[in-house]
């Protein structure tokens, strides 16, 4: 946790890469993970005065970075445009193959249940906690959890059943 | 599935996530940061593919590329997956303007009692800009029409001290909500001299009775307040018209296309840059390009030279592509001789669907 008087460029350092992380499990993709952390870290920086002063500034960026992946932008368009403003890029390391089919799997699952999904079984937070940081009612949060819980588990099971017809 | 088992998944998942991240420098968000506030001071609120269409319109309309020009299109073959469709200098499709549902004669108006609000806002060089978002409780279909009545509150839930005013131009037309179509109304806060109100809040009341406290999106900066400008002189609450939020466009068709790049093995500045696009669908289903889209082409290179235009993709003489079939488009760029040479990448891209793809590039002098 990073607190007050805490300088920007440490924060950024020492949270980036775990923000990214976090988000691929709600975008699916590295790009785009990086890409809502890093205009998440843009805003915190031109607010860095009174956002450093929070308890958890990390949950404010994530949170900016939640509401990015999920509105505003729309994310079609959002997705052409960041294909125009990323402009030259290294190569994207690939994931491993367990990685890409645990994101391809995750997206077929509403994002709010992803973010349910993250915020729990990541971050650690409580089912009170995440309706107070998502400003939705605990019913709402519990509601989302368990089914994108549940579906995940089919989803997970059908493959198993895929790769072992598969293989077998 | 066992939780440690998902916690154990998701967890691994994001390690990797993590180890793959590629932080770029913290001056580069500074500098990101510091453009946005001037975007901010200058009232450009649309990001991202809006500047870039900005640039593009003007380039649009500069001549055409010299050198040997594609002969023009046939109407013929509707889909041939060996032909290369020829280029054509089309201008982009304007976006066609999505229209809120009209409000039909008889419905009620809006109290507090059907409505949900949420609101957020945030700093913009010293004022605090936000807007109130209404939805549809209780699957109520009535109309908001006006200007709502917002009042700040300080975090003891006392009323602030402002005086109230409008702004936007024109009529106030009546919007409809109703279950899946919100409605919203902007605000702007200036200049504020009082004692800081520790965490604020809204209360808003509606015309057509009731008063409602909007939830807080999460990442608002609650603690913000208007800078004092004008010690002397009253705080300001200015409000907009109620407005229709529109909905999302339904998915398109052409999102299930996938696009690739087929370079020429050199590419020069001060000639035009001929390469093709080759779209494939990989879909069960036949993809129609009778709504033909426009696309952005660009060569952004590492040394901030770029070359950006836009057209419509000349789907004449496509049709529709068929499942499993791929359709190659030839596609010219102007690459001027003032562009510096440099590395970077060339970016194809169906900007309304987010079909696109880029390759790396290697621009020599002329």
């Amino acid at each position: 946790m990073m607190t007050g008087g805490g300088d920007f460029e440490a924060f950024y350092a020492a949270t980036y890469e775990r923000l990214v992380g976090q988000l691929l499990v709600v975008v699916g993709s590295l790009e785009e993970a990086e890409d809502v952390v890093q205009e998440a870290f843009v805003r915190a920086c031109g607010r860095w005065s009174y956002v450093r002063d929070y308890e958890v500034p990390e949950a404010w960026v994530r949170r900016v970075a939640l509401n990015l992946a999920s509105s505003g932008l729309r994310r079609a368009r959002r997705r052409a445009a960041l294909l125009v403003r990323l402009g030259p890029a290294a190569d994207v390391p690939a994931l491993s193959v367990e990685g890409v089919a645990l994101t391809r799997t995750l997206r077929r699952l509403p994002l709010r249940g992803r973010e349910a999904l993250v915020l729990h079984h990541v971050v650690g937070l409580s089912v009170q906690e995440i309706a107070g940081e998502l400003g939705v009612p605990v019913g709402t949060v519990t509601a989302r959890l368990s089914r994108a819980r549940a579906r995940l588990a089919r989803l997970l099971a059908a493959e198993g059943e895929e790769v072992g017809h598969a293989h077998g | 599935m066992r939780t440690d088992e998902l916690d154990e998944r998701l967890g691994a998942l994001v390690e990797e996530g993590a180890r793959h991240a590629r932080p770029p420098a913290a001056a580069t968000i500074g500098r990101r940061s510091r453009r946005r506030r001037r975007r901010q001071v200058a009232g450009v609120v649309l990001l991202g593919l809006a500047l870039v269409g900005a640039v593009v319109v003007a380039r649009a309309s500069s001549p055409l590329p010299s050198g040997p020009v594609t002969p023009t299109p046939t109407t013929q073959a509707p889909t041939n997956p060996g032909g290369i469709v020829p280029w054509t200098p089309a201008p982009p499709r304007p976006a066609a303007p999505a229209r809120p549902a009209a409000v039909p004669p008889g419905t009620p108006a809006c109290t507090a009692d059907r409505l949900g609000a949420t609101a957020g806002w945030e700093g913009a060089t010293g004022s605090l800009v936000g807007s109130v978002r209404f939805t549809s409780r209780g699957g109520a279909v009535c109309a908001l029409n006006g200007y709502p009545t917002i009042q700040l509150l300080d975090q003891q839930g006392r009323a602030l001290p402002t005086r109230t005013g409008r702004y936007g131009r024109g009529q106030a037309t009546g919007v409809l909500v109703r279950p899946g179509a919100a409605a919203t109304a902007p605000f702007v806060w200036a200049n504020w001299c009082g004692p800081q109100p520790g965490k604020l809040g809204l209360r808003v009341t509606l015309p057509g009775g009731g008063t409602l406290v909007p939830t807080i999106a999460g990442g608002t900066p609650r603690e913000l307040t208007a800078r004092c400008d004008a010690p002397g002189a009253p705080s300001s609450l200015s409000r907009g018209p109620f407005a229709a939020e529109l909905p999302e466009p339904p998915p398109s068709p052409l999102e299930g296309l996938t696009a690739t790049i087929g370079l020429p093995p050199t590419v020069f500045a001060g000639r035009p840059l001929r390469y093709t696009v080759t779209l494939a669908n990989p879909t069960p289903r036949p993809v129609s390009l009778r709504d033909c889209p426009s696309y952005t082409e660009a060569v952004l290179l590492r040394n901030d030279a770029k070359a950006v235009e836009r057209h419509l993709l000349n789907c004449g003489p496509v049709g529709a592509i068929g499942p499993g079939q791929r359709v190659t488009f030839a596609m010219v760029l102007d690459l001027p001789a003032r562009l510096r040479p440099g590395a970077g990448v060339l970016t194809w891209v169906v900007e309304s669907v987010g079909v696109g793809t880029k390759v790396p590039v290697t621009v020599t002098g002329p």
